[in-house]
């Protein structure tokens, strides 16, 4: 090959590089950036990853009327199952107080405390969360690395790690927990800062989770409420719990648990004859749990914030049926209730005790109908209490 | 009489580029922006490692 053709093709190479490069930078400039949000829209909640996992934009939906809830699963009960979760109950009245619903699924404890740690970096409204768990999250063995490595986010641990308020006893705790969860190494130096190398990792890691989550809230955005304008009020509880009452029993007609007519007739009744006894070897013991949950209440009070601990209780007949005994599961209840107890600022709603209420949940392990509004009037009450 | 060597494909190849330069640098800087492109929308956007649904069964 002569070397003019050499070189112009060394040059139709650069110019290659060159457009990719611009390509990526007109994807920068054309998604909207994570922090920002239409004012007149409620997104609070919009079950999402990508919404949980930006700072910027759960951030930039929260003012000093928010409260911040962190849970899982139970924030993807719809509507139309059961018409008294949050986004019903808070989302379509004013009673003061609008809920930021961050979490998903396989969220526990220790993503949690990331979480906080990221999102408390400033401060919160009113200074108070909301942490839900339930016995799902306390089974033995512990989450799985492939399911934790799905819901690690890169930025919620970077901005956790860039919190000052974090104590290093935390911080140590929870960079020994993601590398035994399995997460990538490389990826935690990056959001560590470990070293130079480690810093400029870091630059690129944050530029491509920046751009992904970017591109996933414009999603999100769609999905969003509008914002109820009318005056604050006091929320009728006896009203809505009488309502709720009514739904669950023209909703829940197959059953004596109480468990909600679809649910319960394409996935558990088919299962449950398979089900007997299967979990008998159950303990709720043998799991780093406790501890990640100690972790998030030690967060909490680095961040000087007010939790106040939620405790979903299990369906008590199915689990019954499936070999996990109800003394079994009431130690589990007891080591729960004792972490939170060494935290003096943290606050408990024990619903435990409502395992054989029907109607409480809809499923096996989720809020029903009066179970919801239960747990809001005890949230109402958290978020509207003078300190 | 002798027959005409058949040229190879990558022979004809480089003799259509040596006749067509401006081709060849179009595909050169083509490929290395359409491979670029699409490793970063790839890594970027392909949803690889989002989060998994929720399954009953897990609990």
């Amino acid at each position: 090959m002569k070397p003019p053709v050499l070189h112009r093709r060394l040059i139709a190479l650069l110019a290659g590089m060159a457009i990719a490069a611009c390509v990526v930078m007109v994807t920068m400039l054309v998604l909207p950036r994570q922090d920002v949000a239409d004012p007149s829209v409620e997104y609070g909640y919009v079950y999402s990853g990508a919404k949980s996992s930006s700072v910027a934009f759960v951030r930039a939906n929260m003012d000093q009327s928010s409260l911040l809830m962190l849970g899982s699963s139970e924030f993807s009960t719809p509507a139309s199952a059961v018409p008294q979760i949050p986004a019903q109950t808070f989302g379509t009245n004013n009673f003061g107080i609008r809920p930021m619903l961050v979490g998903e699924a396989f969220d526990q404890c220790l993503w949690h405390a990331i979480a906080l740690g990221a999102l408390a970096q400033d401060g919160l409204p009113r200074n108070k969360v909301v942490f839900t768990v339930g016995l799902g999250q306390f089974t033995d063995g512990g989450m799985d690395s492939s399911t934790f490595n799905t819901r690690f986010s890169y930025s919620l641990y970077r901005g956790f790690c860039e919190n000052p308020r974090i104590p290093y006893e935390e911080r140590a705790y929870v960079a020994r927990r993601l590398d035994e969860q399995g997460v990538d190494e490389s990826a935690l130096r990056a959001a560590r800062k470990d070293d130079p190398v480690a810093a400029l990792d870091g630059v690129v890691l944050g530029a491509m989770d920046d751009l992904r989550l970017r591109s996933d809230l414009v999603g999100v955005r769609g999905r969003g409420i509008s914002k109820v304008a009318s005056e604050v009020q006091e929320p009728n509880w006896d009203e809505l719990r009488a309502r709720a009452l009514e739904d669950a029993q023209r909703m829940s007609t197959t059953n004596d648990w109480g468990a909600e007519d679809h649910f319960y007739t394409t996935q558990l009744e088919p299962a449950l004859e398979g089900l007997k006894g299967a979990r008998a070897g159950e303990t709720y013991t043998d799991t780093p749990e406790y501890d990640d949950l100690e972790c998030f209440l030690n967060v909490c009070d680095a961040c000087g914030v007010e939790p106040l601990v939620v405790i979903s209780p299990s369906m008590g007949p199915y689990y019954d049926h499936i070999g996990i005994d109800r003394q079994t599961r009431e130690s589990a209840y007891a080591r729960i209730r004792d972490v939170v107890a060494r935290h003096p600022v943290a606050r408990l709603a024990d619903f435990s005790d409502r395992e054989y209420e029907k109607y409480f949940l809809f499923d096996i392990v989720h809020f029903g109908w009066t179970g919801w509004i239960d747990v809001e009037r005890a949230i109402y009450e958290f978020a509207t209490e003078v300190s | 009489m002798a027959r005409k060597k058949k040229k190879t494909m990558r022979q004809r190849y480089d003799a259509w580029l040596d006749e067509h330069p401006v081709c060849s640098y179009a595909i050169v800087c083509g490929s290395v922006a359409l491979a670029l492109v699409g490793l970063f929308l790839f890594v970027t956007f392909s949803g690889f490692g989002s989060s998994a649904d929720f399954i009953y069964n897990q609990f």
